[in-house]
């Protein structure tokens, strides 16, 4: 009786089913830790400066972001305070031509709710946790950087947070 | 004679998975070029950032060390190089090191008279042109030296 050899049991093709494995988990870890489409107004043309210290901000959901530059000797501060705007909205400290302030006012309706003023309910209610960051232009002079701070202390807002790189 | 063709032996090898690891590919580049994970940027935190009180003009008692006063860095900008001078008691510095020890020393006097750094106010008192990249070292400074209120002050 002729003998046949049983025929070789492989494929010519490599197979894939690992590698889609490992690049299935590669996919889900970068899924997880990336940040996409995560936006706070910050201004990243703005150059912060570097500090070796500094704190993670772990909840950057009640706070507000005030990109703040030098031009011609005056501060030009831009933040994104409705969320439906494409970009940050310039906020002046001062309005040269009705005198308002709409940068404190701004602070003081996201701290004190429509109303600005302390205590209140619902609408009008206070945001004690409110912060805000600076994003300052690092060769700014101070007063430029000044007016922003008293518009946040006029509007009770203590928690200020300075916006700076980690060294490389 | 009937040649008998060798029978065809198919197995049976699946879906195509080549297009499955293309797009799993084209996925994972996306990700990979637009996501972000390692933070490059932190906060210097305060919070009291503004204090009303400006520099003053009381001079310290004997000891050198106000005990209920608040600590004043009067800063100035370089005028000879792009840098800072930081006067805080009776110490000049023109660098962050240098300003951060001696703020250290100050703290451990402080502390010695039963005034310890959490109930120190540090404040920044600048010059109206002092950039704001040096006021970020004289922040570090007061930080380094394990002083945690600091404040600004109006410009002077």
């Amino acid at each position: 009786m002729r003998r046949r050899g049983l025929p070789e049991s492989h494929s010519t093709h490599p197979n894939v089913t690992p590698l889609i494995d490992v690049v299935m988990c590669l996919i889900i870890f970068f899924m997880l830790v990336a940040k996409i489409g995560v936006t706070t107004g910050a201004d990243n043309t703005i150059e912060i400066p570097v500090s070796v210290f500094g704190k993670e901000l772990k909840d950057l959901g009640n706070t507000l972001t005030l990109n703040v530059r030098e031009i011609a000797d005056q501060p030009f501060v831009t933040g994104l305070v409705d969320g439906s705007s494409r970009g940050p909205q310039e906020l002046k400290v001062i309005d040269p031509v009705t005198g308002k302030r709409p940068l404190r006012e701004v602070l003081q309706r996201l701290r004190f709710g429509n109303d600005k003023k302390p205590g209140g309910v619902g609408a009008n209610a206070d945001n004690d946790s409110f912060k805000v960051i600076i994003r300052g232009d690092k060769d700014m002079s101070y007063k430029v950087l000044e007016p922003v701070l008293v518009a946040c202390m006029e509007a009770n807002v203590k928690d200020v947070n300075f916006n700076t790189l980690k060294p490389r | 004679m009937r040649i008998q063709g060798a029978r065809k032996v198919h197995y049976d090898s699946g879906p195509n998975m080549t297009p499955l690891v293309d797009v799993v590919m084209v996925i994972l580049i996306f990700l990979m070029l637009t996501g972000t994970f390692t933070g490059t940027e932190h906060y210097l935190v305060s919070n009291v950032p503004f204090s009303k009180q400006g520099a003053g003009g009381a001079t310290p008692p004997a000891g050198g060390i106000p005990e209920d006063e608040p600590v004043v860095i009067r800063v100035e900008q370089n005028a000879t190089r792009d840098g800072f001078i930081a006067r805080a008691e009776k110490t000049t510095a023109t660098d962050m090191q240098t300003l951060s020890n001696a703020l250290s020393k100050l703290r451990v006097q402080l502390a010695g008279t039963g005034k310890p750094a959490e109930k120190v106010q540090i404040v920044i008192s600048p010059g109206r042109n002092v950039k704001y990249k040096h006021l970020v070292d004289v922040y570090q400074a007061a930080l380094d030296a394990k002083f945690t209120k600091v404040a600004f002050a109006p410009s002077r």
